[in-house]
């Protein structure tokens, strides 16, 4: 909210400087985000007198005038219908900023202007401007605007940053309360007697249907205004704290809210049909239109301000076109209310309606206010607008507004708040926000005042009286925390192990966002079919059906694709996040998987000056995992191949589950080349998924037991065997291993040669085996026989043949 | 006999012996002063003619001559060799400033990961336990709970996605604190460290961010306590020295709440563009724990009290890397993620 120094004036005595008053505000919980000195907003903005007008030579609409700045005499083009010789006005020099804009020297059609003479709207205290600002005042030439025409335009603008629980601070007369309770100086009085109260009125008549929704309606009827501009004072500081002004009627409704908090409204008493105002609960399917010219279905959780015939205005939201005061409006009936907070906020935030008004309503205007507003604008409105207000306020209350005190234990705020503060400086602080306490021996009675409708609890007087000492008092003290079983242990450990070898292994760690577009989806040809199965959002960002990602290979290819982009190709990714499902059709049970996800892409290792590239391929894929499985639970990996179709981003050859202890824990592959074709990359990718709890589950049964090392040497041996290319590795190790006695302590493949020499379908391979006892030295032969023994059983078992 | 001659040859073999090469021309020289037809032997030669005191005084004087000579070219001889082993090394020449060959990728962590590491590593160094809760969260757990009704205002705060009717991807990390209450009973120190998401993009915003929620609930736990234990984690995030300031504020689930700023990481406290200014940096809110609260999971607010405080991980990594764009996070472009 914007507030400005002088008019915080008008409300009580301030000593201190802005910059002072700015940082106790913030200290006391109204953080200032800003502080302006308005004046520079309006610089090189300055009084000229116009000496001369001539036509322009080039154009019938245009003149060039002289106009003298005191110091000098400035050619300046102006197009305004109303320029005249020997007035003064208000020109902008080139340097200056209206509204945005930048005045530079310029050229108008052949002819040089200095600068721009302004009107009231170029200035922004005006929506419309028929003509550029004029004055016959004598005034002193070349000075600023805001030390002549305009002087409440020098002034500090405060901006504060409110918190919702502070409605009360939505106002000049509220920030200054704040102000009057840091400072101790009094508040001035708002009017010298408060007004006379009326439960009827002559001239109309106001029924409340529903005082839950409206506990407080009051009106005044201001007779024969005059509808102009408003005085310059009121223009600037509307302008100043962001809203436009208007006329003198709609500009006074708006000074009051900004001066007082209560938003108003003023109708025009004339269109309302029978006198009689009505507050109601629209009926389902109403329609009305309001002021902004749209029609506005409503229902029946919807407040609406109604004559006999017609919804004149949505409550505390906006007012109705049919009610609006207008250039022929004679008589003003000024309204003002307390509504139901939850209701205004309702409509508002359905229709899409944010207003000043409804903005303050939500947050709870100050009952006991609503009468004084209603008398100030009423005088306002005779003194700027020529109107004669009627005597008094009428106020239909049928709900009246209950004191609420509060149970305070001066102890318990000392222990809440680690403070040792005297009973004394409790009640001070207490009164100075204009709490009424009544002190007992252990426990206080603390009557709220009307504006406060954020207290309700004990704690929040602790809170009133701690932002008063602006939390300095409070001692800077550590708990003691005692020494317990920590239930994250496991987690954490593994946590980090997982993340050091994932890094350690080349990957960097990227995080994406958890939803993707259903369309990225398709683009990897993820299967939607069960709608129900997936978390979509309903209100995503963009229009496209968004949804909680299944998988994160889409998201990691889109973070692929980029990457080619700006031309970074090799990389190995990786990511630790979830997978979202819905468990149930009713949308109230579901799953998030966690999952580590990886993509690779490019050259495992790049050219070197010792070596040639390598390309990442399916088998430094799959080393990677295996290694990485190794790493956190000491154990081997298996794979299996992927079922026809059952992830269809996959390439159907070069992909395959990893299994660990014989149970699926993930997947990896290339990209199917059909997905590829969907996508802009510039290098070959591969991707892979891994389960992190079913990692986690084995990395936790992980068993280190020590076995004892041999002190003999060990001695190798290779064995060669030539054999059906359609036998797999796995098959050959899984017999060798079942076949290799107590003597082979590690078995390794170490060559693998297809070729014409072979025949086809043929491959020959070459296991090393690595022979040790542990008792003694192995003899030459005996190792050369168990090496034939083993050998031979191979060429038997797989009816393979040795090389030739 | 001539001493003189002797002291003249003594300066000539110096001379000579330090001029030596190589080990040919050594083994010359030492021929020519000490072979069987060399100098020395020739001096020592003419001995037998002379008067018994001009032998001693001569011969010695040859003999140290002699031994001045043995050292000389022995010590000669170590130099000539030292010098043949460096020529031969310069030789055999590697170019040392060649980029070294050790084949090892290092990968890199996200830095809102290292951040939440650190983070974490310093609340439980302090003694707290991480607990984590689910990202689809009911209406309840995110905002009834924690005493935000539907119609508050202070839902305006926090712009929501829904995935049904009564559940959302959580706003903030505060439900966890419930669901931790309702399963367990104080003592508790806990952070919850996780994703949470709201309707907002720009450079300042991102629909998803990582927050870490932290809360304490004992027996006379106070405000005291609060300031305690964030000043002791800013300190040790930033530095000793960094400047700390709590200052009132609002959170529906907290009362009393504040805000907690940092003297600006940039000017020192002097007033920039980054801190508008104001010498400070907003970086958590915190507060004394609702009693509503409290209520909800059935805790006797007489007997007990607790505070919480929440953070946000990018804004802190921002301050931390000087990066003014929230989205670089997620583009996870390499050259970015590499110079973490
Ligand atoms: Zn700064």
């Amino acid at each position: 909210m914007k507030v400005l120094f002088n008019w915080l004036k008008d409300f009580i005595d301030i000593e201190e400087n802005p910059s002072k008053i700015a940082e106790n505000l913030t200290m006391v919980g109204l953080e200032i985000e800003q502080v302006i000195f308005t004046k520079e907003l309006f610089k090189n903005i300055v009084i000229g007198k116009i000496v001369k007008v001539e036509k322009h030579p080039s154009s019938d609409k245009l003149k060039v005038c002289d106009v003298s700045i005191g110091s000098e005499i400035l050619k300046i083009v102006c197009g305004a219908p109303n320029v005249e010789e020997g007035k003064n006005a208000v020109l902008a020099l080139p340097g200056a900023e209206l509204q945005g804009n930048k005045i530079e020297k310029v050229n108008i059609r052949g002819v040089e202007s200095n600068g721009m003479l302004c009107s009231e709207k170029d200035l922004g205290l005006a929506i419309y401007s028929e003509g550029i600002i004029l004055s016959n005042e004598n005034l002193k030439l070349g000075k600023p605007v805001y030390q002549e025409l305009y002087r409440d335009l020098d002034d500090v603008l405060l901006e504060i940053n409110i918190t919702p629980n502070r409605g009360d601070c939505l106002s000049h007369l509220g920030i200054a309360r704040e102000i009057s309770a840091i400072t101790g100086k009094k508040l001035k009085k708002i009017l010298s007697k408060p007004p006379k109260l009326f439960q009827q009125a002559k001239d109309f008549e106001i029924i409340i249907e529903d005082p839950k929704l409206c506990s407080r309606y009051t009106g005044k009827l201001v007779r024969n205004i005059e509808i102009k501009p408003s005085p310059n004072f009121i223009k600037v500081r509307l302008s100043l704290c962001g809203m436009r002004p208007i006329n003198n009627i709609v500009d006074i409704t708006n000074y009051v809210m900004l001066g007082y908090g209560q938003p108003l409204h003023a109708f025009d008493y004339d269109l309302i049909t029978d006198k009689t105002i009505i507050v109601r609960r629209a009926r389902n399917d109403e329609k009305t239109i309001t002021l902004d010219g749209k029609e506005r279905i409503l229902n029946d959780r919807d407040l609406v301000i109604a004559d006999p015939e017609k919804i004149i205005a949505l409550a505390g939201v906006m007012g109705g076109a049919n009610s609006e005061v207008n250039s022929n409006t004679k008589n003003i009936l000024i309204e003002s209310a307390y509504f139901d907070p939850p209701t205004i906020r309702k409509t508002a935030k359905k229709l899409n309606l944010g207003s000043e008004a409804s903005y303050r309503f939500e947050r709870g205007v100050d009952i006991g206010n609503v009468p004084i507003a209603c008398e100030i604008a009423g005088q306002m409105m005779e003194e700027f607008a020529n109107g004669q207000a009627i005597c008094g306020v009428y106020d239909n209350y049928p709900l009246p507004y209950e004191d609420r005190i509060i149970k305070f234990r001066p102890n318990r705020c000392n222990g809440y708040l680690g403070t040792k503060l005297t009973l004394d400086e409790m009640e001070k602080r207490l009164v100075s926000l204009q709490f009424e306490v009544t002190k007992k021996r252990f426990e206080w009675d603390v009557k709220t005042p009307t504006f406060r409708n954020d207290i309700s609890i004990e704690e929040d007087i602790f809170e009133e009286i701690a932002r008063m000492g602006f939390y300095q008092e409070i001692t800077t003290q550590l708990p003691n925390i005692p020494m317990k079983s920590r239930e994250d242990i496991s987690e954490r450990k593994f946590e980090r192990i997982l993340l050091d070898a994932l890094v350690d292994f080349g990957g960097n760690e990227i995080i994406t966002y958890s939803f993707v577009r259903e369309k990225e989806l398709e683009k990897i040809r993820y299967d939607l079919t069960n709608k129900e199965n997936f978390v979509y959002i309903q209100n995503p960002l963009s229009d496209d059906k968004t949804l909680m990602r299944p998988t994160l290979i889409a998201s990691h290819l889109i973070v692929a694709e980029a990457n080619h982009l700006r031309m970074n190709y090799d990389f190995i990714f990786f990511e630790r996040g979830k997978c979202y499902f819905k468990l149930n059709d009713n949308g109230n049970e579901y799953k998030e998987r966690k999952v580590i996800g990886l993509v690779f892409s490019g050259l495992l290792r790049s050219k070197e000056w010792y070596g040639q590239e390598e390309k990442i391929d399916f088998f430094s894929v799959k080393g990677f995992l295996e290694k990485l499985c190794e790493r956190i639970c000491k154990k081997k990996t298996t794979v299996q191949k992927i079922e026809q179709g059952s992830l269809p981003f996959l390439h159907p050859i070069e992909s395959a589950y990893i299994l660990l202890e014989d149970k699926k824990i993930g997947f990896f592959g290339r990209i199917h080349p059909d997905v590829l074709e969907k996508w802009d990359f510039k290098r070959e990718l591969f991707v892979a998924e891994i389960d992190y709890n079913l990692l986690r589950k084995v990395f936790e049964k992980k068993e280190n037991i020590y076995y004892s090392i041999s002190k003999f040497p060990w001695v190798d041996r290779d064995i060669t065997i030539i054999i059906d290319d359609k036998v797999s590795y796995d098959e050959v190790m899984k017999v060798l291993l079942k076949n290799s006695g107590n003597l082979v302590k590690q078995i390794k493949l170490v060559d693998l040669y297809k070729g014409e020499k072979l025949g086809e379908n043929k491959k020959s391979l070459t296991f090393k085996l690595l022979y040790q006892h542990k008792d003694r030295t192995l003899s030459d032969d005996e190792v050369n026989e168990e090496n034939s023994r083993i050998a031979k059983l191979l060429i038997e078992h797989f009816k393979a043949e040795f090389p030739k | 006999m001539d001493l003189e001659e002797l002291e003249s040859l003594r300066k000539q073999a110096k001379e000579r012996i330090e001029k030596i090469n190589n080990e040919r021309e050594w083994i010359d020289t030492k021929a020519y002063y000490l072979g069987k037809k060399g100098i020395i032997p020739s001096l020592l030669s003419k001995l037998p003619k002379l008067t018994q005191e001009e032998k001693k005084i001569y011969g010695q004087s040859v003999n140290t001559l002699k031994v001045f000579i043995e050292e000389l070219l022995e010590q000669q001889l170590k130099t000539i060799k030292e010098r043949e082993i460096e020529k031969k090394l310069s030789q055999t020449t590697i170019d040392i400033t060649l980029p070294g060959k050790f084949e090892i990728r290092s990968g890199t962590v996200h830095p809102i990961s290292q951040v939440i590491d650190e983070i974490i590593d310093i609340f439980t160094g302090m003694g707290f336990e991480v607990a984590e809760g689910p990202e689809l969260e009911s209406d309840y757990y995110n905002f009834e709970a924690l005493n935000i009704p539907e119609e508050h205002p202070a839902r305006e705060m926090q712009d929501t996605f829904y995935i049904s009717d009564g559940f959302l991807l959580r706003t903030h990390t505060s439900p966890v604190q419930i669901r931790v209450m309702e399963k367990r009973e104080p003592p508790l120190h806990v952070i919850c460290p996780g994703k949470v998401y709201r309707r907002d993009s720009d450079i300042t915003h991102s629909p998803m961010f990582h927050q870490v929620e932290g809360f304490v609930v004992d027996r006379d736990i106070h405000f005291g306590h609060l300031k305690g234990v964030l000043t002791e984690f800013l300190r040790r995030l930033y530095g000793e020295n960094i400047g700390v300031r709590f200052r009132p504020s609002y959170f529906p689930f907290t009362e009393p709440s504040a805000e907690v700023d940092i003297q600006c990481v940039v000017c020192n406290g002097k007033g920039c563009r980054v801190c508008k200014n104001s010498g400070w940096l907003e970086v958590l809110g915190c507060g004394m724990i609702h009693p509503y609260l409290f209520s909800v999971v059935g805790y006797d607010k007489e007997i007990y009290s607790g505070f919480a405080f929440g953070l946000g991980v990018e804004r802190l990594t921002m301050l931390k890397y000087a990066i003014d764009d929230i989205r670089l996070f997620y583009e996870n472009n390499l050259s970015f993620l590499e110079q973490f």
